[in-house]
This record gives structure tokens, C-alpha cells and sequence, in this order.
């Protein structure tokens, strides 16, 4: 098992339990299958960054990683 | 009996103190249904080639649309349009808030302004008399005290669009505002009216907009307020504004910062939206917009205090004034926004002329000489208030700084135009196309220089099922596409958004109301259009009358002298992010995008030099533009 943090941003907020939550992960879960644990709406979220970095959906997740999840912001 | 419209065009010739109108038909309306539509049709068929824009023969249009005034929801927009005296092309900028639809149920679609009143005037519309008053006792003051003088003179039903000192001082990029807190943001059209000595427009309205079927708009507007919260963007925008959207470009690498030579900043928590939470008192929106993006905060202890009759700082501005400057304190930002919106100057130019001007002195080619002793280094909150102030009103570097970075650069030499990130002499806003290709085309090809709502922005359509994508199927664009593709299928996506982003402003939709970026579908907006005005329309004629007005902004820049050698982007967006996670990557190909705009205009029908051809003139029933070129 993998325990990683996972912090929502602003309107993903409605998502979690809290802003901030720890999770327990089978190992090797990837950042698509969390969103898809989440059920984010398709295309709600625009980044997501592992440990400040951007890897893409299909990147495994490792025990202490740092997930953010950001919405997606189209024009401003 | 006009449905919709008004049937009532002003023409105001300042210089000889006269007001007349016009009563176009229902062909007009019907084929450039408003906003910019009907400004392009005037400023081609009124002004003359090379007119000074800070000139009396400069002219200029404020418009409504045909839907305008109507209880539908997030249809709060006018235009403005003149040729611009920041850019030299066709300028037009949208504004929401309340003064559009008060235009509207003051009795007029449309105002034609030319001359050059001898004295400070302003104009005041009731019920549909117009009259040209004397605003000697309102000429130097700020927003916020016009519009307490006019109240208190005329009621506090009346909605004032005006300029405070920036555009009476003719700042390039001095902006219009109504309601304190709503802007003609770019292109510098405040200047323009501050040309033309016209401090104000006071619309007091109380006719009502008929309808043919107001009942079904009624339906629309509840549809919007009933769905809003369970739409994740149109949510996403009532919980927390545009400034949220700050965060997420800094974790994606893409936040411009230090005149984007870098591309995250290590303050942008303390200048995001959660930031500006701390002083975020309420929400505000527009007219009969049940979305209400707005945020306004006030500060009120501390070095200084923000007065919330000026709202609060939009995205844009956050990043325009703070990453970009390298300033991370929310305090100065709301203050400096509260500060432009006093003096009616655009935030993202500000912004960006004060960014390349600081590159430019970290690279010694502006010096303490040039700038009256004032050291112009990123980070320095106190400079950019004092600096805004020196701007609006022409003092010491501030007249310098008050060209634009374009002039500046062109003052400074060939060296500083690598530094430059503006097309057509607009400055670039707070949206990094080498993440988003699409927004890069869309910077290039606008017809007032670099603009972020000339289309939707590419990462809305990368998903399968996304909104984003789902909202603009009925154009015909099925498939996601990848923000950094440049190939046929995202030039004709910007194409195509484009022409759906300028019906919007045509129509004076706003683009957080609608697809893709918000909840109002496509098949509604034409509903709209039909039940205000009776006509059995389609999108397909909605659409076109969109394509007749790009193509007339395009046919008054070729007249101007504008072509393909102007539809390029700056030489930094060819190079790779310098900074945070997508250091060393994301340059934009050249050759890759010259073979895009090449694409572009040949499903535009324009030809290599990016001029209408003459069949897709005849096409759009646009013939008569070329006894004005």
C-alpha cells in the first residue's frame, strides 16, 4: 500500500471529505485511477501535479507522494 | 414594432454640438445584430484611412445588441469600438455590469460619437432624448467621485460609463468603466474618449426591451440560476472568481512571471484566490447574470486602505501586476487595482509595459537617466503604486511609460524588441500560449492585437466528454484535441470558436455565460436570439453574421495597412519555458505555426497575405466595404 496526501483546489473541494486528506493506495495506482476513485467530471480537472511535478495520467503513484489537483481554468 | 432592437442609432457630432439619429431597418440588425457588428459597419463607412486615433476624426461607437436589455441571462455586454490608439488597428472591447441594457431601456441600440467637444462635456441619455451637457466639474476626478457627483445631480438610478484621469490624459491603454467596477478594458478606448473631451455617458432608462416571447427568455434565465451549481465551470466561477485560476498555472509551470521570463513565482500562494479570500466581503455580478463571478474586497487596516465601490482584482490583474512584476503581496495588488480602477487604466498593459520596461533595466537598456532616478526592478510594491500614479497623470517616467511597451520599445532599439511580448503593440495577457498553442494562434490573428477571449482557449477541449468539448459538438467538433497541436483539426477549432466567441460579443453575451467556458448552450443562445426578436433565425445565420464582422475588422486593418507581416507572436514563445517543471520545454515551432496561420486563412478565405477574397466578401454580403478601402 502507498499513503499519499492529496489536496483538492478550490471548487474540486466538493470532491473530498477535506482539503487536505491521506489515503491509503493499492501500490502502483496511477493518477487516472485515483481521479476516477474521486469521479471527477471529465475534464473538470486541469492540472494535476505529483510532488510539484507534472508526470502524466498513467504515472504510478509512490508511498509519500504529494498529489494536487487544480480545476481547470480556460480564459480568465 | 422592432422586437429586441430599439430601432434608434444616435449620431453625436461633438464638434458641432449636434444630436441626430438614425432608424435602420431589420435587414441592419438582422445582419450585425450589435456590439462590434454595428461599430465595424460605422467606423468603415465613417471614418477615413489614416485618422489619427487621438484625433477629432477618430470615431466612436458604443453598442448593444438585439438581445440586450432582455430579463436573459449573462447578456450584460456592449461594446466599444474605435480605432485604437494603442494598436492603429480596428479597437474593440466588451464590458459587462449594467450600462448596456440601461442603453437599451434608455431608448437607443447604439451611439456614433465624432468631433471633439470644445469643452469637458458628457452625454445624458433619458428615455430616448440625448443631450450633450458641460463636465467641467467632473474633469479630473476619479471614478468613484464622477459617479457620486452625477448620482447626486441625477439620481441614483443612472448608470455612468466614463474615464477617469488616465483616459482624460490620454494614456494608450486607458480603459472605460461603468458602475465603478466594469471595464472596455483594452485597446486604450478611455484615451479615446479622453481625445474627444467626452468624460462620461449617463444613461437613465426605465422602458422596457419588448419581446417577442418573454416568457421563454424567462425560462432561459432560470434554466442558467437552477443549473449553475451543478456545473462545475459556471460554479467553479461563482465560488471563486477568475482569481483561482492563479494557482493552477503556477503548478502547471505557466504562470507569467518577471515579464515571463520565468514561469512559476514563489510567492503566487500569497496572491491567489485563497489569498484574496482575507478580504473578500461579497459577491457582485451583472445584469441579469445569476453566475455573479465578481469578488470585491476591501482592505481596512494596515499601510493603506482599498474601498470596495472598486470590487476586487480579477485573475488577470493578480497575475498582470503581481507574478509578472514579481510582487507577492495581496495587499498592493488589491490597492493597485484599486488604484487603475479610479483611473481608468487597462491592468494587463499596465502590467506588461511595466514588466518589459523593468527588463529592460536589468538589462541596462533603460537607466536611471531615463526614468527620473527611479530604479525600475521586479519586486517592489511600493514603485508600482507610485508608478501607477505617475502614469494617469503623464508625470515624470510615467509619460514615458504611458506609450505602451510597443513605442517604448521602439524608442529603445532593436535590442529591447526581443523583450517585447506584444502583437500589434498590445500587450500580451495572463495566458502563456506555449501550453495552450491555440491561445498563441489566437494572439496572432486578432484583429486588436494580443486578446485571450478572440476564441476558447485549447486545454477546454483536450477531454473526451469534457464540457468543454461537449458544448461546441453541434458546430461540429467532435473530437478532443491536444492543447499543443497545431494541425488542421486546432485551426479549425480556434477558427470555428472564433467565430462562436465573436456571435457572443456580437450579441453582447458574456463569454463566463456561455459555452465553453460556462453553462449556456448554444441551442439556448439561438432560443434567445429567436424569442427576443420574433425571427426565425438559425446558428447557422447567427454564426455568419459573426464571420461579417471579423471579416470587416480585418478589411479596416488591410486599410490601414495591416497583413501577415503583423499576425506573429513574439520572439519568446519560440523559445522554451525557462523556469519550474517544463523548464528546457514547450517552445512553439515557428515553422509549425506559420503553417498554421497559412491554414487559417485559408478556411477564413483570405489569401497568403491574409486579405479577404473577393468571394468571401460577396459571401457575406459585405460588398459595400470596398468603396471605404
Amino acid at each position: 500500500m502507498a499513503k499519499v496526501k492529496v489536496k483538492l483546489h478550490f471548487v474540486l473541494r466538493r470532491y473530498g471529505q477535506a482539503e487536505l486528506e491521506v489515503l491509503e493506495l493499492p501500490d502502483k495506482t496511477t493518477v487516472q485511477q485515483l481521479m476516477d476513485q474521486y469521479g471527477f467530471a471529465p475534464g473538470e480537472v486541469g492540472v494535476v501535479t505529483v510532488n510539484g511535478k507534472l508526470p502524466g495520467r498513467d504515472h504510478e503513484l509512490e508511498d509519500n507522494s504529494s498529489v494536487e489537483f487544480y480545476p481547470i481554468f480556460g480564459g480568465g | 414594432m422592432a422586437l429586441g432592437y430599439i430601432g434608434k442609432i444616435a449620431k453625436v457630432n461633438l464638434t458641432e454640438g449636434k444630436v441626430d439619429a438614425e432608424h435602420p431597418k431589420e435587414h441592419f440588425y438582422r445582419r450585425y445584430l450589435g456590439g462590434t457588428g454595428i461599430g465595424a459597419y460605422y467606423l468603415l463607412k465613417e471614418m477615413a484611412a489614416g485618422v489619427d486615433p487621438l484625433s477629432e476624426g477618430n470615431v466612436l461607437v458604443f453598442a448593444a445588441s438585439v438581445i440586450t436589455g432582455t430579463p436573459g441571462p449573462a447578456i450584460p455586454r456592449y461594446s466599444v469600438v474605435a480605432k485604437s490608439p494603442l494598436t492603429g488597428t480596428i479597437g474593440k472591447s466588451e464590458a459587462g455590469g449594467f450600462w448596456g441594457p440601461a442603453l437599451k431601456r434608455g431608448g437607443y441600440d447604439a451611439l456614433v460619437i465624432t468631433g471633439k467637444a470644445k469643452e469637458p462635456s458628457y452625454l445624458y441619455i433619458e428615455n430616448g432624448r440625448l443631450e450633450i451637457r458641460l463636465a467641467k466639474h467632473l474633469w479630473g476626478k476619479s471614478t468613484g467621485e464622477s459617479q457620486k457627483m452625477l448620482r447626486d445631480e441625477l439620481g441614483k438610478e443612472i448608470r455612468v460609463a466614463q474615464i477617469g484621469p488616465g483616459g482624460e490624459n490620454m494614456v494608450r491603454y486607458a480603459n472605460i468603466c461603468n458602475e465603478l467596477a466594469h471595464f472596455n478594458g483594452r485597446n486604450g478606448l478611455g484615451a479615446v474618449m479622453g481625445s474627444k473631451n467626452l468624460k462620461a455617458i449617463v444613461v437613465k432608462g426605465s422602458n422596457k426591451v419588448e419581446c417577442h416571447d418573454e416568457t421563454r427568455i424567462k425560462e432561459i434565465t432560470k434554466f442558467v440560476a437552477r443549473g449553475m451549481k451543478d456545473h462545475p465551470q459556471a460554479y467553479g466561477l461563482y465560488l471563486s472568481g477568475t482569481p483561482a485560476g492563479l494557482a493552477g498555472k503556477n503548478a502547471g509551470g505557466n504562470l507569467p512571471t518577471e515579464n515571463w521570463t520565468k514561469n512559476v513565482f514563489e510567492d503566487a500562494e500569497k496572491i491567489g484566490g485563497e489569498a484574496l479570500e482575507e478580504f473578500f466581503i461579497k459577491r457582485k455580478g451583472c445584469y441579469s447574470c445569476p453566475i455573479r463571478c465578481k469578488r470585491v474586497v476591501k482592505v481596512d487596516q494596515g499601510e493603506f486602505q482599498v474601498d470596495p465601490i472598486y470590487g476586487g482584482p480579477e485573475y488577470e490583474t493578480l497575475a498582470s501586476l503581481g507574478s509578472n512584476l514579481g510582487i507577492g503581496d495581496i495587499r498592493t495588488l488589491a490597492k493597485a487595482n484599486e488604484l487603475c480602477n479610479k483611473y481608468t487604466l487597462d491592468t494587463i498593459s499596465l502590467g506588461m509595459t511595466l514588466s518589459f520596461a523593468m527588463e529592460c533595466f536589468d538589462k541596462g537598456l533603460l537607466t536611471t537617466e531615463d526614468t527620473d532616478g527611479l530604479e525600475l526592478k521586479f519586486g517592489r510594491g511600493d514603485l508600482l503604486l507610485e508608478l501607477i500614479e505617475k502614469i494617469a497623470f503623464k508625470k515624470d517616467v510615467g509619460e514615458l511609460l504611458s506609450e505602451g511597451s510597443q513605442r517604448l520599445a521602439e524608442k529603445i532599439g532593436p535590442e529591447a524588441m526581443d523583450l517585447l511580448l506584444a502583437v500589434k503593440g498590445q500587450e500580451m495577457p495572463m495566458h502563456d500560449p506555449r501550453v495552450k498553442n491555440g491561445v498563441g494562434l489566437q494572439f496572432a490573428l486578432s484583429s486588436c492585437g494580443a486578446d485571450h477571449w478572440t476564441a476558447q482557449q485549447d486545454p477546454l477541449f483536450q477531454e473526451a466528454g469534457s464540457l468543454g468539448l461537449e458544448g461546441i459538438k453541434s458546430l461540429g467538433i467532435l473530437e478532443p484535441i491536444g492543447p499543443l497541436d497545431l494541425k488542421g483539426p486546432k485551426v479549425r477549432l480556434i477558427y470555428y470558436t472564433h467565430l462562436m466567441t465573436l456571435m457572443y460579443d456580437v450579441l453582447g453575451i458574456c463569454v463566463f455565460g456561455a459555452v465553453s467556458r460556462s453553462i449556456l448552450p448554444l441551442s439556448m443562445v439561438l432560443d434567445l436570439v429567436k424569442a427576443a426578436t420574433g425571427w426565425d433565425t438559425s446558428l447557422w445565420e447567427l454564426l455568419k453574421s459573426a464571420e461579417r464582422t471579423s471579416n470587416m475588422l480585418r478589411m479596416f486593418n488591410v486599410r490601414e495597412g495591416f497583413g501577415r507581416k503583423d499576425d506573429t507572436l513574439p520572439k519568446r514563445l519560440f523559445e522554451p519555458m525557462a523556469t519550474g517543471p517544463l523548464a528546457g520545454k514547450n517552445a512553439i515551432s515557428e515553422q509549425d505555426f506559420n503553417e498554421a496561420v497559412s491554414l487559417y486563412y485559408q478556411m477564413a478565405g483570405w489569401n497568403e497575405e491574409g486579405i479577404p477574397l473577393p468571394g468571401k466578401v460577396a459571401e457575406l454580403d459585405i460588398d459595400w466595404v470596398g468603396e471605404y478601402m
